[in-house]
Formats: structure tokens, C-alpha cells, sequence
């Protein structure tokens, strides 16, 4: 093959960008999360960003991250196994890790690298994952790289794990793989009922609740302490990007585990740790979320409301998931970005999802209303959104299906 | 029940939505059968027939009536079966 054959190969086909007008993907952010959120010089309302709680912006948690560089530097320039395990972050893993009520805990650099690397680090290629059909792309690779027999099961479907668990046979280890909440629709998975059925077969639970923690919960803890599992028996991952806002990616669960990760998990073991700033900032995180938790939770399921009344009122399907996230089934991509441009052209930032992240024609457009967002503005939107669903419906027509 | 009857229950059966399949339906258009979901129906074929399917046998299907067409040519068998 050709070097010139290698680009060809690797040329973006824009077909979907040409007929929808609009490319919603790697837009420039010129400001904060704080409101407005500035883009292409106008003004935004930002419903589009995973800051649940609206602590990204939050004072205290840059005066921590300051604080943290102040003392420690940018970075520690070394992988967690060499100079880059501080005491912050140790306290941190540890700190995180009583938070969700597991023993102990590692993190990595992003929730992708944890999910990413933990398969290989604890799976063989005797073992058995079963997997749910929309578990997030991490998941779904971290658990490829092991070369074991992949499972999938229907989504959130226990009957049909419970089924396969029944079926797999031969195998060293079986794993059961989810997420928490499913962010592209915003389903919860039935994890006391997942729990159970690997505790009857021997299966260890893993569960990726990167938008559960600081959002699930009475005390925003997460999943767990959603469904009362206080003695969860298996793997737990977390992003600290969302609703904790910041960076990085939580494994946590038993010592030995642990342990065994800080060892034999390369993409822990090789990779320049978390810097020290960032280890700070999740710390100021966790001590508000210990005070103002219930306040901003209550702003954040309110907005959600508010929004999912808005749109179902000017006729939009809303995916009715239990999760403070309120999707729109859009239909063909085509269709789908067309939505996201209209809402962008009403200066309203939201996040299109279209095939291979959600199936084909159930492209979905996605609004995240976080606890930060001044009500008046969310009004303001929702004021707006009989206008959007309009040209929106106009544009299906005269565009034919797309 | 015969194979094509069986290959329809067992693609119905999988899928995430309820949906009507029959021997035309196209996996990725009408169900948006993904790479997971297409392991999902392999691994069904695989246990309601007893059988090892190889890997690279469903590469190319397209519809229901291409998945049972691929059965055929590596399990000629199949049709003998209850
Ligand atoms: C469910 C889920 N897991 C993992 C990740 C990756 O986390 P991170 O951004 O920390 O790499 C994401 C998205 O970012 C996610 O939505």
C-alpha cells in the first residue's frame, strides 16, 4: 500500500455534515462553563457539559487546584509507581474510595484509561465477560483487549444475563459488566438485581458509574448508595470529570484488589499520574458535596424537570430516563444534527448522538441542565423551544426523511 | 419449525426493541443491529443449535435471509435438525 493510499483511507467522510448543515463536534469554547458559555464570539447557554452539580467554575475548587500547584508543581513528571503517587492523591484514592463505601482505591488519569486497562489487569483469556449491548466504548474495548469470550446481554435486561449466566460454561472467572446510569438516555440499570444474580453464579459485578457519583444518592455517593449496596463485592469505576468536576478515573473495591491493580494495571503503572492540581480540586469537590449536596441536587433535579416539561409540551419525544439527563429521539442522523443546529442557532449548546453511539435511527440530542444554571435562563430556553421544535419540523419536511 | 423460522425468533428475541423481523429484515437499517448485537445473535445461533460458528462467517450478512443462507453453507446439516 501507498503512503497516499494510507490518507485516502483515513479521509472523514463529511456527507452527514454537508446535508445537515452543521458540524455540532469540536467546537471551540472561548470562555468557562460558567454562564454564558461563549462559542464562535455569541453567547450560550451551556446544556450540553456533565457539570451536574455546576462546581466547575466553583471559586473554592480553583483556589484548591491553585493551592495544590502552589505546593506540588504542574506535575509530578512520573507514573504513580515512580514520583507521581503524592501524598494528596494517596489521600484522594483513599478519600474517594470511603466515599462510595468500597475499601480502598486507585485513580488513573481519565475514567477511559481505568476502564480501558482494567480488564487485561485482573481477566484472561479463560474468563467470560458479559457485557451490556450500550455499556460505553471503554468498557466495551477495555474488556476486547483481554481476547476472552465476550457476552453481551440485552440492555438493562436481567432476565436475559440471568439466561446467559446459566449458559456459559468452561470458564475460569465470569465478569458482568455495566454502567450505572446510561448517559445517552439516562436509564438507570437494575444493579441490586445484577448483584444478585452474580453473587448466584460467582460472577464478579463491575459497574462504570462515571454519571451516578456526585449525582445518585441521598448524599450524592453514587450508585451504591442509590441502591443501599453496602457490601458490593465487586469492581467499581468512576470518571471525576462529571459531576465531580474535575479529571481522572476511580477504580475501587476490595484491598486485594487494589493491589493487585497498582501492580499489573499498565495504564496505571506506565502513565504519568494524575497532576497533584487535579487531585485538589476533586478534594474540594467532595468537601462541598458534603455540605451543599442536597441544595444543588435539588436545583438539578428541578432544572431537569423544568426542561422535560418544556419539550415534551412542544411535542419532542423524551427518553423517560430516571437520570437528572433529558434526551430527545431525533430519528436519522441526519436528523439529529439538524436538531442540534437549531438549538444552537437559539444560542442553546447541547450534545447530538448519532450512530455507532446509539443505534441507527435513534439518533438522540441530549440536554444536561446542571444545579449551576441561573433558572432565568433555563426559563428563557424553555421559552424558546416551540420556536426550535418548529424550524426543526419544518427543516424534517422539506428535507425529506434525511 | 424450520430453520428460517427459528433464525427469525432467535434475531426477534435479541433484539433490543420489539420489533416484526422476517427474512428481509436488514439488520443495520431496520434494527440497527450493532457489532455487539450482532455477536448477541451469533452467540443465540450458537446455543440453540449446538454448533462453534466461525468468526469471520457473519462478516457480511446483511438481513435475516443472508444469516440463514450463511448457516446453511457451514451447517448443512442444520435443516435435519427437530
Ligand atoms: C460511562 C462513561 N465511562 C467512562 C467515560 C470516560 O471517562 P473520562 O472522561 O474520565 O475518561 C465516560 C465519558 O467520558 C462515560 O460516559
Amino acid at each position: 500500500m501507498t503512503l497516499a493510499a494510507f490518507y485516502d483511507r483515513l479521509r472523514l467522510d463529511e456527507g452527514l455534515v454537508r446535508e445537515a448543515e452543521f458540524n455540532p463536534y469540536y467546537r471551540h469554547l472561548q470562555s468557562w462553563l460558567g454562564d454564558p458559555v461563549r462559542i464562535d464570539g455569541r453567547d450560550f447557554l451551556n446544556l450540553a457539559a456533565n457539570d451536574y452539580l455546576g462546581l466547575a467554575c466553583d471559586p473554592r475548587v480553583g483556589q484548591a487546584i491553585t493551592a495544590g500547584v502552589s505546593r506540588y508543581g504542574a506535575s509530578l513528571c512520573g507514573t504513580p509507581i515512580a514520583t507521581g503517587c503524592v501524598d494528596l492523591l494517596r489521600a484522594l484514592e483513599e478519600r474517594l474510595a470511603a466515599f462510595v463505601g468500597l475499601e480502598d482505591g486507585v485513580v488513573l488519569p481519565s475514567c477511559y484509561q481505568a476502564n480501558n486497562g482494567l480488564f487485561t489487569a485482573v481477566a484472561g483469556r479463560d474468563d467470560v465477560i458479559l457485557i451490556d449491548h450500550f455499556a460505553h466504548s471503554s468498557l466495551i474495548e477495555g474488556a476486547r483487549a483481554v481476547g476472552c469470550k465476550i457476552r453481551p446481554f440485552r440492555h438493562n435486561d436481567p432476565g436475559h444475563l440471568e439466561s446467559l449466566l446459566g449458559k456459559v460454561r468452561g470458564h475460569r472467572q465470569a465478569f458482568v459488566v455495566t454502567e450505572s446510569v446510561f448517559s445517552t438516555e439516562g436509564s438507570i440499570a437494575p444493579l441490586g438485581a445484577i448483584v444478585e444474580l452474580c453473587d448466584r453464579f460467582g460472577a464478579v459485578p463491575v459497574v462504570d458509574d462515571s454519571h451516578g457519583i456526585g449525582v445518585l444518592g441521598a448524599n450524592g455517593r453514587g450508585v451504591l448508595e442509590h441502591f443501599g449496596q453496602t457490601g458490593f463485592p465487586g469492581i467499581y469505576t468512576a470518571s471525576l470529570g462529571k459531576a465531580l468536576a474535575n479529571a481522572g478515573g476511580l477504580i475501587a473495591g476490595r484491598r486485594a484488589l487494589i493491589d493487585h491493580l497498582r501492580y499489573y494495571c499498565p495504564h496505571l503503572v506506565y502513565s504519568t499520574a494524575l497532576p497533584p492540581g487535579v487531585a485538589a480540586g476533586v478534594g474540594a469537590v467532595l468537601d462541598i458535596i458534603g455540605t451543599e449536596f442536597p441544595a444543588r441536587r435539588r436545583r438539578l433535579w428541578e432544572h431537569r424537570d423544568t426542561l422535560r416539561q418544556g419539550l415534551a409540551a412542544v411535542g419532542f419525544t423524551v427518553l423517560s430516563g430516571e437520570a437528572p439527563i433529558n434526551s430527545i429521539l431525533a430519528g436519522t442522523p441526519v436528523q439529529t444534527i439538524r436538531l442540534a443546529r437549531e438549538f444552537y442557532a437559539a444560542g442553546l449548546l447541547t450534545t447530538p448522538f448519532v450512530h455507532p453511539s446509539v443505534p441507527l435511527n435513534e439518533g438522540r440530542v441530549r440536554l444536561i441542565a446542571g444545579a449551576g444554571l441561573p433558572p432565568a435562563r433555563l426559563k428563557a430556553a424553555v421559552e424558546a423551544l416551540p420556536t426550535i421544535a418548529k424550524a426543526w419540523q419544518a427543516g424534517s419536511l422539506v428535507g425529506g426523511p434525511g | 419449525m424450520s430453520l428460517e423460522e427459528k433464525v427469525v425468533a432467535i434475531v426477534a428475541k435479541t433484539a433490543e426493541k420489539k420489533k416484526t423481523v422476517t427474512l428481509d429484515t436488514d439488520l443495520m437499517r431496520d434494527l440497527g443491529t450493532d457489532s455487539l448485537a450482532l455477536l448477541m445473535i451469533i452467540q443465540a445461533l450458537e446455543d440453540e443449535f449446538d454448533i462453534a460458528i466461525p468468526d469471520d462467517a457473519f462478516k457480511k450478512v446483511k438481513t435475516v435471509r443472508e444469516i440463514v443462507a450463511q448457516l446453511r453453507a457451514h451447517f448443512p446439516r442444520l435443516d435435519a435438525a427437530p
